[in-house]
Parts: structure tokens; C-alpha cells; sequence
């Protein structure tokens, strides 16, 4: 149990970390109070789970897996394809913009 | 009709003079090439061979290139415009043919299909054509035999209801997809490939292939 003690803290340690670089965006305004909360839930979720790994039973029991670590660690992969994929996506429409402005440029010079 | 040929270039010093040089011993005269960023020669060559040089300031690969070429010569009033590789393995000498359906108004888009008398194409090339001409019915519902072929040629009314969104190789099915979707008249002519090793080297590799298929996998699910 104490390894477990070992992992909490630098878990709360990291969370802490995360946490206040996120404030910092904030309070420079790189960031809005949403985003700065969002974040603040994420790493929420994330010190409950680690505090209390019991609670993940329960959706584990509810989706019929077996653990909850289980249940925990594929809810991560998931949101992680899911982010994967929205900065794919994110990127794809910048480099659109971004011909579109090589583009508009170019012909705009030859006029 | 004004024609215009239009050719991207991308570090093609060493082909472009020779391809515009081929192109206007034809009578096409017109000519666009967009030097898409290269880091060589290419755009003085273009210029000094006779040809109107756009350049983009930074590479936004072949689809970005061609979409510029397309809206210049509109700009510049071309009743039919072609596209050519600058790599120098199409023959000048069909631009006519190509141009033909569109003149005697059997259609208003034409690609110019490597792969219906593929004479000369390595056999790799000849599966990976195919495995793309597959690829783009089966995700764009039209069958071409050259999906991939950038010897092409627009009417004024089909290049303005192209729609050109993507950067890079992916471009060539896209196009496709944009004459299914508009219900662009289509029609294929059939064309030589020639493979030096230059144009070869230049070309795609099957392995670019399957990147091109990832793009166009998740551009499909984007929309």
C-alpha cells in the first residue's frame, strides 16, 4: 500500500503542477475562464480516481468490465484518440488557411 | 478559345524549360506556372522559357499549386485550361486530343488516363494506379482509370465550380470527386506516360501512396 502512497503524491504533485501552469495561462489571458475550468476538471477527475480508485468500479460495473482500472485506462485512450483527432483536424483547417493566404498573396502580387 | 496550360513546379530547374519549350511548339502559347516554393531555379527558367511565373512564397504542395493555377487562369480569361506535369512525362503533342471533347462541347472536364494503353509503366506503378482508381470510386463514387493522372483539361464553367481543399497529392482524387459531386460532364482520353528516370524519381512511390490514403480516409470523415 505504501508504493500506492508513493504514486498518489507524485501524482498530486504533477496535478499541482498542471493546475497552476493552466492558472497561469489564465491569468495572462492566454486562455478563458472555460478553457482554465475545463482543465481544472480534467485534473480533478484525475486526483479523485487516484485518491479513491474504488469509484471506478462503478462505471466499470455499469459498462461490464472487469476492474476499474480497467474502465479507467480505457476512458483515457479514448479521449486521447478523440484529441488526436481533433488536433488532426485542427491542423488539416490551418493548412487550408494557410494556402488560402499563399494563394490570395500570390495572385494579388502578379496584379 | 483561349487555352491555357497550366503547370505547377516544384524544384523542376532541370525539366520545366524543356516541358514549356515542348508545350509551345504545340501553338499554346499561354502558359501559367506556378512554382510552388521552390528552393532551385525554377521560377527564372519558367520565366526565361516564356512562360507567366506565379510563386508562392512558402510550398503548399501540388493541390495548393494547381488551385492557384486554376484561379490565375481564370483571372487571366482562358476559356479551357490544362493542367501539366512539369516533370516532363507527358507528351506535349496530346494536349490537342485532350482538349478535344471539351471543344466539340462533349464535355466540360477531361482527364488524360495513363492507364488505358499503359505502354511503358512500370509494373508497380500500373497496381498502385489501380489500387487508387479503386480507392476514389470507392469513396467518391466515380470510376475513372487514371485517378491519379495530372494531364487534365477544364472548361471555363467546370473550373469555376471546382473546389479545390486540399494541399497536397491528395488533389488528383479530389478533383474527381469535385466533377462527381458537381456533376461534371467527364470524359477520358487516353494518353502515354513517359518514364524517364527523372520523371520517375519524381513521381509518387506507393508508399506516398498509402499516405495520400490516410488523408483521404479522414478527409471523408470529416465532412
Amino acid at each position: 500500500m505504501s508504493e500506492y502512497l508513493v504514486l498518489q503524491v507524485i501524482v498530486t504533485s504533477f496535478v499541482i503542477f498542471a493546475v497552476s501552469r493552466s492558472y497561469l495561462r489564465f491569468r495572462d489571458r492566454n486562455a478563458t475562464l472555460l478553457e482554465f475550468s475545463l482543465w481544472v476538471l480534467v485534473w480533478g477527475i484525475v486526483l479523485v480516481v487516484v485518491w479513491m480508485p474504488g469509484l471506478t468500479d462503478i462505471p466499470a460495473r455499469i459498462f461490464g468490465i472487469g476492474r476499474g482500472i480497467d474502465a479507467a485506462v480505457y476512458a483515457a485512450i479514448v479521449v486521447l484518440f478523440y484529441s488526436i483527432y481533433r488536433i488532426y483536424s485542427k491542423i488539416e483547417r490551418i493548412e487550408q488557411e494557410i494556402t488560402t493566404l499563399t494563394r490570395h498573396i500570390t495572385l494579388e502580387k502578379r496584379k | 478559345m483561349r487555352t491555357y496550360i497550366v503547370i505547377p513546379a516544384y524544384n523542376e530547374e532541370k525539366s520545366v524549360g524543356r516541358v514549356i519549350k515542348s508545350v509551345q511548339k504545340q501553338g499554346f502559347n499561354d502558359i501559367i506556372v506556378i512554382d510552388d516554393g521552390s528552393n532551385d531555379n525554377t521560377s527564372r527558367v519558367a520565366k526565361k522559357a516564356g512562360a507567366i511565373v506565379y510563386r508562392h512564397p512558402v510550398n503548399r504542395g501540388l493541390g495548393g499549386a494547381l488551385g492557384t493555377g486554376i484561379s490565375a487562369a481564370l483571372m487571366h480569361g482562358a476559356d479551357i485550361i490544362v493542367t501539366f506535369d512539369a516533370d516532363g512525362q507527358h507528351d506535349a503533342r496530346e494536349i490537342r486530343k485532350v482538349v478535344q471533347p471539351i471543344i466539340s462541347r462533349k464535355a466540360d472536364a477531361v482527364v488524360g488516363s495513363r492507364l488505358i494503353n499503359p505502354k511503358g509503366m512500370p509494373i508497380i506503378r500500373k497496381i498502385g494506379n489501380w489500387g487508387f482508381n479503386i480507392i476514389t470510386y470507392a469513396l467518391f463514387g466515380v470510376w475513372t482509370t487514371d485517378s491519379q493522372s495530372g494531364f487534365r483539361a477544364f472548361s471555363r464553367k467546370a473550373a469555376m465550380k471546382l473546389e479545390i481543399k486540399s494541399n497536397r497529392m491528395e488533389v488528383s482524387s479530389e478533383i474527381i470527386k469535385e466533377i462527381g459531386k458537381k456533376k461534371i460532364r467527364f470524359a477520358e482520353v487516353p494518353i502515354k506516360a513517359i518514364y524517364t528516370d527523372y520523371s520517375l524519381k519524381r513521381g509518387q512511390s506507393n508508399i506516398n501512396g498509402v499516405r495520400i490514403l490516410g488523408k483521404l480516409v479522414l478527409r471523408r470523415m470529416m465532412r
